[in-house]
């Protein structure tokens, strides 16, 4: 659906010049919620607006559906740029219009007829659920609403791929959880491939199937979702990590720990994938001559697989505690004994 | 008072006459130059360094001529336009220069306002600059044309009166041939009470319609 080809951009103001992206390589196949995720600045923006060529690439090539862009006519790019959707933080919508003539504008650009315009805008707005609020004025609506709009005149062309700029990144917890399932549904029932930018793991983890991790105008880890962030290799990405699932240990363990606080030894277990499902725990209780108690724990859902974390402590003779390290060993659960 | 009420008449209709006909032309010009002004420059939709580059200090001059002298610089141009150089036609050519240009910076501030997120999000409709520009940046920037148009006409009030001192007819002209030139106090209060009134309804005019457009923006 998209591929990036070693692409680079370079802005170049005056004297200073500013490489926003360097060799990227990206494949976006139909249908994926494809989520890049990165700090302010690491280029995510410019990443986006490659797509749909509000900016062309320095060197390399950004092919959309097989085409690249860049080498279009202005009149094929438009043609080409209407097949694309796109969505922002700050919603964008015209002030001078309301939430039907928003909606409609895009199609106006298309010279369609007044009676397909209403028809189609009337039907982006049910899917929206924004029917009742057509002739409202954007100042007029919360922050939800706009991007429900936005979306709805996103989709109006029926594009086959919305891009999305920090759609989320201006709402409140609550609404952007909703504007996300709107989004999975375009995916759902539409069929529309999406690539959304963000800073914001939540988003990510909700509705994305695939990641990349951008840092300073580079991709630094991509792949599954859950393969990145169960395992992140790059300190960035581990960070994002850290904000869905806390994996470090929690500092008044340590205290507790070096104040001789506890009677056994506390171990940190890891699960990945598989091993989440298993008895694990109990097993350990019924089999070895070991008291267990759970200090901390932490399970965490992403894509439907589980990864979690628990911190143990494990009181009993070393000889028993060994046995037990080697049991888990083969039930694929990390340990660690924090110290 | 040595006037008769038909002169006043006949002199307020002067006024208005230069004033409308002005506003029509000066805010074509303005628009137009104004719209140029802004898609042209560096970064935006239609960038041209060079119509730029010539429009730029071009509007910058006409803007810095004191009206008055203006007034007179312009007599050849005026009369090759309208084929005179006096009377109430004839200043209507520097009004039109007059206000054009400096309605052309308000405009094009205005259009400098509007929102760059809703520019881009048009760009990626695949809008082309004709369309960009008249279904998004004049609509958008709308609500303040319209304050500007009201300071504009209120200048060009002040302008026709000046007009007046070449024999451009109108409110200014009667004040000064027979108010000034004549010492007759009265004439001079009451084009000066009939000026003030005509701003007046104009500022109100305008702020109605203003608050009216921006009620949801
Ligand atoms: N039009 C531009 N001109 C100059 N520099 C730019 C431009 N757009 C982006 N940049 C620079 O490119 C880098 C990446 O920006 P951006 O893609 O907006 O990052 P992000 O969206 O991840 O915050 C930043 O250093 C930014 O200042
Ligand atoms: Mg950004």
């Amino acid at each position: 659906m998209i591929e990036f080809n070693d692409v680079t951009k370079v802005f170049t103001n005056k004297k200073q010049q500013v490489m926003a992206l360097q060799n990227i390589d990206l494949h976006i196949q139909q249908g994926d919620i494809f989520g890049v995720i990165g700090y302010s600045g690491a280029g995510k923006s410019t990443l986006l607006r490659l797509v749909n060529a509000l900016e062309i690439p320095t060197t390399g090539e950004v092919l959309v559906q097989g085409k690249n862009l860049a080498r279009l006519s202005k009149k094929e790019l438009r043609q080409e740029q209407k097949k694309i959707g796109m969505i922002f933080q700050h919603f964008n919508l015209l002030q001078s219009r309301n939430v039907y003539e928003n909606i409609a504008l895009p199609l106006e650009l298309e010279q369609q007829s007044k009676v397909d315009i209403d028809r189609k805008v009337k039907e982006a707005l049910a899917f929206v659920n924004l029917t009742d609020k057509a002739q409202h004025f954007p100042e007029q609506l919360s922050g939800g609403q706009k991007q429900r709009v936005g979306i709805a005149r996103a989709l109006v062309t029926n594009p086959e791929l919305l891009l999305c700029d920090e759609a989320t990144s201006a709402l409140d917890p609550q609404t952007t959880i909703a504007i996300l399932q709107l989004l999975k549904r375009v995916n759902k029932v539409f069929g529309i491939t999406i690539l959304l930018i963000t800073h914001e793991m939540e988003v990510i983890k909700e509705i994305c199937n695939r990641v990349a991790v951008m840092e300073e105008g580079a991709i630094i880890e991509t792949g599954q979702v859950f393969d990145v962030f169960a395992q992140p290799k790059k300190a960035t990405t581990k960070q994002f990590a850290q904000m869905i699932v806390r994996d470090d240990v929690p500092v008044v363990i340590h205290e507790l720990l070096s104040a001789n606080r506890y009677q056994g030894r506390v171990f940190h277990f890891k699960f990945l994938g598989d091993s989440t499902g298993k008895p694990i725990i109990s097993h350990i209780a019924k089999h070895y001559e070991v008291d267990l108690t759970i200090l901390f724990g932490n399970i965490m859902e992403i894509q439907s697989t589980f990864f979690g974390h628990l911190m143990v402590e494990i009181i009993g003779d070393d000889v028993e505690i060994a046995k037990v390290l080697q049991f888990a060993e083969q039930s694929q659960v990390n340990i660690q004994e924090v110290s | 008072m040595e006037i008769s009420s038909d002169i006043l008449v006949r002199a307020l209709q002067e006024t208005l006459y230069m004033v409308s006909v002005s506003l029509v032309f000066g805010g074509i010009i303005g628009i137009v130059l104004g719209v140029t002004l802004v898609v042209t420059r560096k970064g935006h939709i239609l960038e041209n360094r060079y119509v730029y580059a010539l429009l730029n200090p071009i509007v910058n001059v006409l803007r810095s001529i004191p009206f008055i002298i203006l007034l007179v610089a312009i007599i050849p141009l005026t009369r090759l336009i309208v084929g005179t150089s006096i009377g109430t036609t004839a200043a209507i050519v520097p009004l039109v220069l007059h206000i054009g240009p400096y309605f052309s910076r308000l405009v094009e501030n205005s259009l400098l306002e509007v929102d760059e997120g809703v520019i881009e999000a048009t760009r990626a409709m695949g809008a082309t600059p004709v369309q960009l520009i008249i279904k998004v940046l004049l609509p958008e920037a709308f609500g303040s044309f319209v304050l500007s148009l009201t300071t504009v006409t209120i200048s060009l009030i002040g302008a026709t009166a000046m007009a007046g001192a070449i024999g451009g007819g109108g409110l200014g002209d009667v004040a000064i041939t027979y108010g000034y030139q004549r010492f007759d106090t009265a004439t001079i209060v009451v084009t000066v009470v009939l000026l003030v009134v005509i701003v007046q309804i104009i500022q109100s005019i305008g702020n109605h319609f203003e608050r009216k457009i921006r009620r949801f923006n």
